[in-house]
């Protein structure tokens, strides 16, 4: 014991992939019986109590909006983008882990993310749904929202491909699409197994209708595997162009503070950076709620905390460089904004973001905090706290002084912009509660692939390549 | 060392080779410069920052080998070790450079009338002085790192210790860091500020992921050299190659999706301090360089190296490696380049600099990669199975 | 057992996805060409085992990709230059700049569909009721079970025979499967 403890401070690991004594059946059991178990554990009934109330705070504000309109908002000219846009990329953000840890980490064979992948990937779906009302109840007429699409309408009018808000239109969906494509392939085999150990017949009938007959031929596997690797290929470079044009529709203007080319990537490692914070968030409990501390161990959860500290320096590093180039542009405008941002009438927003996301996650450096679940379920959520400020601040500080001093004016949300905002996260925490409770979180076939491939290895039975 | 035996004079007899193509390409380079020295610096940046990157990118790939530790690291560790173990030549080779700044940097050292209150403001950053030491302490920290990473994994190599690679790893995390920084810096200092009124916050990011993307292909076609021979026959494996490929295949579209989100973000924004960068580079000739470079530093390897069977096969994927490397320098001199010339220009000192610099490179490189084992002995993450000694 | 029972072919369940390889090696050895293999993971080497021949999926989802690229890209460049050209901040009509982040976006689009409609048509998914699933203890072949069937529209198929076959290779159980 104290042997492998060693090696794994010499090679910087944190414990083992799975805990030892995992078998392809128990893991079979462990995952399906958090659905077949009769009684949900308490938290669950009290997080989806919480989401629901949360749920009526969503409704209450999008009604009064479509009975209102958008001057319930903080909204006024200059600050014509707050909360909505605000929200809109910080829950697209948090979306992008779901993809990040499914599809890259696939492609680079990073084992451990295969005990977090579900979850997240459902993660990303709920936070896309989230993202996706506030460009879409911005509009205004939302009734009237497949007008961003081109489609031959009497008015003979089409939409103008020029705008990066038309680019973000095809982006999301396809983004939508292609996570729900990809998640419910990953399902399939998981559903024929649901199907097969469901006790009851409703269970049985729904499961084995998603399932589709999935059988395990052989020849259905060779071809699933393929096609799910293509579909990992496939959204990797999706999730980067996803972030990137959203980031396009500050960056093409030529707003201070918006217009610089360093955009597409410092936005998607913010991204990337949000997204772990909120599955550590979510995990963190969820695994010690439901007893799967053995497949997801502290290595996972290590990992992810490596790499939150690794997109959390290079999003710092973004700052920096912004800072840099407001200077060495030599443009007043930029200049003014830069010196603004830090001390003008947002300079605590800036700052709690400085020490949100760049300061305070440091402490991961630390083996010790990276180790400790508490400390880090902490660090999560003030990562999730600085990144919403940071698209707050990138918002609002470049909007409020316009170019010419007659049309400043501050921003701030009003109750209807929180009630929306705070409204989102209940829809979130309700799906989420809805997801663990009725689909296998952790997917079942992929950590038996593991199981299986670790007891060949120790039996001596591998088969050289 | 028996097993080195079989790689040794291979490696003795690329090394005369380089020597000799070095000397060739240096009388090439001094007929050339006499009377045009101004051709020969703009050449001589044009090459120092191909050649240079390598150095500097083998040293930020050893660093995110030692904390990610794939296989491809495994087999390339040695590689990477004696491109970084260049970096003291590098920092000589910079010396030219600084003779030249008049001439490179005369944009910014003697700025014309209409820019002077602009770079006025900007001499805090861009002055002489300044310039030189940044550069040197650009390479005291490289060298200082590259020597400690080298020196700690010849150890292991001697002695066993696997406790070594904590330290290793420790250094790498806030190396890579350091390296980050500093490379950024250099970017700005060294190709940026070409053009000292012009700006791209993406520019460090860049010239990064030019660097990554060349030291991947260089370590690809030397180690299909080497592949062939002991000790690296025995631990080789094609899922070696092919994770280079891919890494390789990653860092073309990187590049692309860099170079295309700074192209979008300035046409889009049309402001005249940034546009007037790209009018440089459009005109005519040189816009016939910028869609030899969409075609072959991204769509060509791009298709290349989606197919599996590319990325398995030693042979084609080093074939494609160098024919990345060679787009690589032709990137340098679209950037450069229209800095001093109206139109296309290709002047002989364009190709005997790269030579010239290249062959004294690979010579110290081929020189330092013999002098330990062709594969980390007794690093813990990966089994050696058979003892190459014997 | 009445004759007019049809059957679709004998079932072998195995404990162990390393007899299961070994088996499927053998069948094909012995000539059987009909076969197929039930597993609750993807086993790694039993493609070849079973000599099941590459997919055409790559392809497939390379076709969808392009034809996405190339349909995204003439969209906007009909719509901004036939249909409703535009003066936008004096940017030509054909901004293909402009288009590529949306034709980007519609080579995944079409990438993706075709590979999930690809793997399932390919599989003929969803597919309601096989015959596979009379076999006694299948739920096994999403849990913890391998079987290997030699169907009975294989042209070696004999009933004595192949089950001799199979018992000798190691199957926990042999059974005869309705159709």
């Amino acid at each position: 014991m104290s042997d492998s403890k060693d090696k794994d401070s010499i090679l910087g690991q944190a414990g083992p992939l799975l805990d030892s004594g995992q078998t392809i059946q128990s893991v079979g059991d462990k995952v399906t019986s958090v659905i077949f178990r009769k009684k949900q554990p308490i938290p669950w009934f009290v997080v989806l109590g919480i989401a629901s109330m949360l749920l009526g705070s969503l409704t209450l504000s999008v009604v009064w909006l479509l009975m209102k309109g958008t001057g319930v908002w903080g909204l006024n000219i200059p600050n014509a983008w707050g909360f909505a846009i605000v929200n809109f990329v910080w829950w697209i953000g948090i979306g992008h882990a779901g993809t990040l840890i499914s599809a890259i980490l696939f492609l680079f064979k990073q084992q451990w993310r295969t005990s977090i992948n579900r979850f997240a990937e459902a993660m990303t779906l709920f936070a896309v749904a989230c993202a996706g009302m506030f460009p879409l109840l911005h509009l205004g007429r939302p009734w009237v929202f497949y007008w961003l699409f081109p489609y031959p309408s009497t008015m003979g009018v089409w939409p103008q491909f020029r705008s990066p808000l038309v680019w973000d239109v095809f982006a999301v969906s396809t983004y939508l699409t292609v996570s729900v494509i990809f998640w419910y392939t990953g399902l399939i085999p998981d559903l024929a197994t649901m199907r097969d150990r469901a006790k009851n017949k409703v269970g049985k009938i729904v499961a084995g209708i998603f399932a589709m007959g999935w059988r395990g031929s052989a020849r259905h596997w060779h071809r699933y595997e393929v096609a799910y690797l293509l579909l990992a290929g496939l959204s990797t470079p999706l999730v980067v162009s996803v972030h990137s044009v959203v980031s396009l529709d500050f960056a093409v203007s030529i707003m201070p503070g918006w217009h610089t080319t360093i955009f597409p990537p410092y936005f998607v490692a913010g991204a990337i950076y949000s997204g772990f914070a909120m599955v550590l968030t979510l995990m963190i409990p969820v695994r010690s709620i439901y007893g799967l501390k053995s497949i997801v161990t502290m290595r996972t959860i290590d990992n992810m905390a490596k790499i939150m500290l690794a997109t959390g320096l290079m999003v710092f590093y973004g700052y920096l460089n912004e800072i840099f180039f407001a200077w060495y542009s030599g443009n007043k405008y930029e200049s003014f904004m830069m010196l603004n941002r830090m001390t003008g009438p947002y300079a605590l927003q800036y700052w709690m973001l400085i020490l949100c996301n760049g300061i305070i996650p440091q402490l991961l450096w630390f083996r010790k905090v990276r180790q400790n679940v508490i400390s880090l379920f902490i660090i999560s959520i003030i990562v999730n706290i600085g990144m919403w400020l940071e698209r707050y601040i990138i918002v609002v500080t470049s909007l409020h002084r316009d170019f010419i001093p007659s049309s400043w004016d501050n921003y701030a949300g009003t109750i209807w912009d929180w009630g929306l905002y705070i409204g989102t996260i209940g829809f979130f925490l309700f799906a989420m509660m809805l997801f663990i409770r009725w689909v296998p979180m952790i997917p079942i076939f992929e950590i038996r692939e593991i199981i299986h491939a670790k007891t060949k290895k120790t039996l001596g039975t591998e088969k050289k390549p | 060392m028996n097993a080195s035996k079989t790689v040794q004079p291979g490696i003795k007899h690329a090394a005369n080779i380089s020597l000799r193509i070095g000397i060739a390409g240096l009388a090439g380079t001094l007929l050339g410069a006499m009377g045009n020295m101004s051709q020969f610096y703009q050449s001589y940046l044009q090459a120092y920052i191909f050649w240079s990157g390598i150095s500097i990118g083998s040293l930020a790939a050893l660093m995110i080998h030692h904390l990610a530790g794939g296989g491809w690291g495994f087999v390339t560790q040695r590689i990477l070790e004696a491109s970084v173990k260049t970096l003291p030549l590098v920092a000589l080779l910079f010396i030219p450079i600084i003779l030249g700044m008049d001439k490179l940097y005369h944009h910014w050292l003697h700025p014309e009338a209409i820019h002077v209150a602009l770079i006025e403001l900007k001499s805090l950053y861009l002055n002489k002085n300044a310039f030189i030491i940044r550069t040197v302490i650009y390479f005291v920290i490289w060298i200082g790192m590259g020597t400690w990473l080298c020196k700690w994994s010849t150890k292991q190599d001697e002695t066993g210790d696997k406790t070594l690679n904590r330290p290793m790893r420790k250094l790498s995390g806030i190396g890579i860091v350091i390296y980050g920084l500093t490379a950024t810096a250099a970017s700005w200092d060294w190709t940026m500020s070409l053009e000292p009124t012009w700006f791209s916050s993406i520019w460090g990011p860049l010239f990064m992921v030019g660097q990554g993307l060349s030291t991947f292909a260089f370590s690809i076609i030397v180690l299909s050299k080497l592949a062939k021979h002991n000790p690296l026959a025995k631990v080789i494996k094609s899922a070696h190659f092919h994770d280079l490929g891919n890494l390789t295949f990653a860092f073309v579209i990187l590049w692309t999706y860099m170079t295309f989100g700074q192209f979008i973000i300035i046409w889009s924004g049309n402001l005249p301090e940034e546009i007037i960068w790209y009018l440089d580079r459009t005109p005519t000739g040189w816009k016939v360089v910028a869609i030899l470079l969409t075609v072959f530093h991204f769509l060509l390897p791009f298709l290349l190296l989606l197919s599996r069977l590319t990325k398995l096969k030693a042979q084609y994927l080093a074939k494609i490696a160098l024919f990345v490397l060679l787009i690589r320098l032709v990137d340098n001199f679209w950037v450069i380049a229209p800095t001093f010339q109206d139109g296309v220009n290709i002047h002989l000192l364009d190709f005997t600099t790269p030579l010239a610099i290249g062959g004294l490179w690979m010579f110290v490189f081929l020189k330092f990669l013999p002098k330990h084992s062709l594969i980390p002995l007794h690093d813990p993450r990966f089994k050696v199975e058979e003892d190459p000694h014997d | 057992m009445s004759a007019d029972k049809k059957i679709y072919g004998l079932v072998a369940e195995f404990n162990d996805s390393d007899l299961l390889i070994k088996a499927a090696e053998q069948t094909q050895e012995a000539g059987y060409t009909k076969t197929d293999a039930y597993t609750p993971f993807p086993v790694h080497g039993l493609t070849e085992a079973l000599g099941i021949k590459r997919t055409i999926l790559p392809w497939i989802v390379l076709t969808g990709g392009i034809l996405g690229c190339l349909g995204g890209f003439y969209l906007q460049y009909w719509v901004s230059v036939e249909a409703y050209p535009l003066n936008v901040g004096g940017r030509p009509f054909n901004s293909w700049p402009s288009f590529i982040p949306v034709t980007f976006e519609c080579t995944i689009l079409g990438a993706a569909l075709s590979a999930i409609i690809g793997m399932l048509s390919l599989n003929g998914l969803p597919q309601p009721y096989h015959s596979i699933f009379n076999t006694p203890n299948f739920e096994r072949a999403s849990n913890d079970g391998f079987f290997l069937c030699i169907e009975e529209q294989d042209p070696k198929f004999d009933k004595k025979q192949t089950r001799r076959l199979l018992e000798d290779l190691g199957a926990v159980s042999v059974s005869e499967v309705e159709s």
